[in-house]
């Protein structure tokens, strides 16, 4: 039998220290139900969704009783809309938007991913009507998330893409204004988006994926948070309200690797499990840290653990670096499957400890950009005032694509501007999509022309690998 | 290659060289040892070996012969194993049961009278009740087919009203977070 103390270890993740599993994605590829019939079309979306994952939901629930491992999310993700769709016009990919909608509220998950287009070079036909009938899918639907790739290390960034989107952003939130803006939450803008992303609202079954895949994110952010906090008092002069003075740096990012590694290996199990019992391929277990409002569930925490008391003073890029790092680490070594964003999330409204930090000052738009160069994912869940300017937000996504663009890495954008509300004014989504302030965002659109020149910033050197 | 023809198991008070003192025996008889589960209960001394005795081997000399060699107050006993014995595995799923929390009177009797009742076979058993909080885990044998969810239920009601958690969760959960390879069990 396996020794009593490993045991203890694992049930001690389950019981005190919240070990779960993130979220199951199951990824469909739609694109043999092209058709240019749009009722033909949404027939065979719908058939294909229902037949691919009509079992995922029951297999999520024998799979939580036979490990004891809670799933928390069970999400769809679906081929490029814009490439299943191509030909249709906006109104017809509104119309599949709905489609998607209904059947994956058959399905019984709360969001399905993948309306989306890849534009880092160029804008298709295919693509130009998507992005039209963003705003009318978005907000129409309750499920239905939406993407936007707008940059990477090989293309560089479609300028023109992003001052479009930057617009398309504001249309949505303010066609959704008796929800604060919710709509936009379901849209994301990435430079260099992995095919096989598991986390909403970007998710998405790209190219290279086979018919159907199980992706996995692993456990939150908690069981790294508890386990610091239970190093940190293992070694305290007083209790653990105080690191002893032989408590390094590196004994901190042993501890993460160590979690890391258990998480990722409870997430490649239970996704194998799970890709087995509906007879399809698994994918990848993706290790991001992807907090939640609850407390005990937030990457603020865990910096907290790390030292750093006011998320987003001095010190705090370094110390997300080295969680970073470290997590990444422990689950490669755990796993052959790694994949997806695989990276630290910093989403204000959904981690209260980040949002308190935005409230009280510390944390700032600027610096949660500086964060977002060393971890995953980008400016995430940041709500702006509903004044805030097309040309402002070109700008915030423009900056947040040449992070991605120049360290190869994926960035994304998931800006909510909150129609008729300023800085410092608060705004609650509810439910996963949490709460906080109104960030405060320098606005100099009246005289910056630059994102506004349009056209395509070059690739960077870092592209040309060959 | 050796069968087993024998098992003895052996209980004394702990003290240095048990084992050490029950391989000389069994080397001075020309009897193989082919498996070893041995453990400490409260300064108890227990080991069970499986052995391979050879034809002509009086196997009830053999034991007392083990039971010297253990110390004065040691008590030894054999099984000698028919054919039956060897195929005992019935091709289930292997399970932990942990029960952590308060050592409540009768608690692990009716725990493995749930276990029982619905079929499982305890493989491996470990419990411990310290200042009144108990701690058990056991490795149980389902047969295919089994109702997991009807015996996780019937052990959590077993629980409910105490402070104690009992939880039943399959054994490839605590491999992979323990152990370095990784066993590939789905696609």
């Amino acid at each position: 039998m396996i020794r009593t103390d490993a045991v203890l270890d694992t049930l001690r993740m389950l019981q005190e220290e919240k070990l779960d599993v993130r979220t199951a994605t199951i990824g469909i590829d739609l694109n043999a139900c092209s058709a240019p019939d749009i009722d033909v079309l949404k027939a065979r979306v719908r058939e294909r969704i229902l037949d691919v994952a009509g079992g995922f939901v029951d297999a999520t629930g024998r799979l939580e009783g036979e490990y004891g491992i809670p799933i928390v999310n069970r999400r769809i993700a679906v081929s490029p809309i814009a490439n299943v769709a191509a030909g249709h016009s906006p109104d017809a990919l509104v119309e599949l938007a709905h489609t998607l909608d209904t059947a994956a509220g058959e399905i019984g998950v709360d969001l399905i991913g993948g309306f989306g287009a890849h534009v880092q070079k160029a804008t298709t036909a295919a693509a130009d009507a998507l992005i039209d009938a963003l705003p009318e899918a978005l907000s129409s639907t309750s499920r239905v998330c939406g993407y936007l790739e707008v940059a990477s290390t090989r293309t560089g960034i479609n300028m023109d893409a992003v001052n479009r989107i930057a617009r398309t952003i504001l249309d949505i939130a303010h066609r959704d204004a008796d929800n604060a803006g919710f709509a936009a939450a379901k849209l994301v803008v990435f430079a260099n988006l992995p095919d096989d992303n598991p986390f909403m609202a970007g998710a998405t079954h790209g190219r290279g994926e086979g018919d159907s895949t199980i992706n996995i994110g692993v456990s939150g952010p908690g069981v790294v948070q508890r386990a610091l906090e239970r190093l940190r008092a293992s070694v305290g002069e007083d209790g653990g309200a105080t690191p002893a003075s032989h408590l390094t740096l590196t004994d901190i990012a042993e501890e993460i690797k160590l979690t890391a590694f258990r998480i990722t290996r409870v997430g490649e199990l239970m996704g194998r499990e799970l890709a087995a019992s509906l007879d399809i391929d698994f994918g990848i277990v993706d290790l991001s840290l992807a907090p939640t409002p609850a407390v005990g569930d937030s990457i603020g925490e865990i910096l907290q653990a790390m030292g750093i008391v006011r998320v987003g003073a001095p010190g705090s890029t370094a110390a997300i670096a080295m969680l970073n790092d470290a997590v990444k680490k422990g689950g490669a070594f755990a796993s052959s499957s790694v994949g997806g964003l695989s990276g630290a999330f910093i989403p204000v409204m959904e981690d209260a400890t980040l949002a308190a930090a935005a409230e009280a000052g510390w944390l700032t738009s600027e610096k949660l950009e500086a964060m977002t160069s060393v971890c995953s994912v980008g400016l995430d869940m940041l709500p702006v005032p509903g004044a805030t300017s097309a040309t402002t937000l070109a700008g915030m996504i423009a900056d947040e694509m040449a992070i991605g663009m120049i360290n190869g890495k994926t960035t994304a954008t998931r800006i909510v501007p909150v129609p008729g509300r300023t800085a410092g004014e608060h705004v609650s989504f509810g439910g996963l999509f949490g709460a906080s302030i109104v960030m405060a965002v320098k606005d100099s659109s009246e005289d910056d022309t630059f994102a506004a020149l349009g056209g395509r910033i070059p690739a960077p050197l870092q592209g040309l690998r060959n | 290659m050796n069968a087993p023809t024998h098992i003895v198991t052996v209980l004394t008070p702990d003290r240095r060289g048990i084992i050490n003192a029950l391989l000389e025996t069994l080397g001075e008889a020309g009897v193989v040892h082919l498996a070893i589960s041995q453990t400490v209960v409260r300064g108890a001394f227990t080991i069970a070996l499986v052995l391979a005795v050879p034809d002509g081997t009086d196997a009830a000399a053999l034991r007392d012969a083990l039971a010297a060699a253990a110390g004065e107050r040691a008590s030894a006993s054999l099984l000698a194993l028919g054919a039956a014995d060897a195929a005992s595995d019935a091709g289930g799923e292997s399970y932990l049961l942990t029960a952590l929390g308060a050592a409540d009177s009768g608690i692990v009797r009716e725990l493995t009278r749930l276990v029982s009742e619905h079929g499982g076979n305890f493989s491996d058993f470990s419990s411990q009740s310290v200042d009144g909080s108990l701690q058990l885990i056991a490795e149980v044998e389902l047969a295919p087919g089994h109702a997991l969810a009807e015996l996780q239920a019937a052990l959590a009601g077993a629980a409910e009203g105490r402070t104690l958690t009992v939880r039943l969760q399959h054994q490839r959960l605590f491999a992979a977070t323990n152990e370095v390879a990784f066993r590939r069990t789905g696609s």
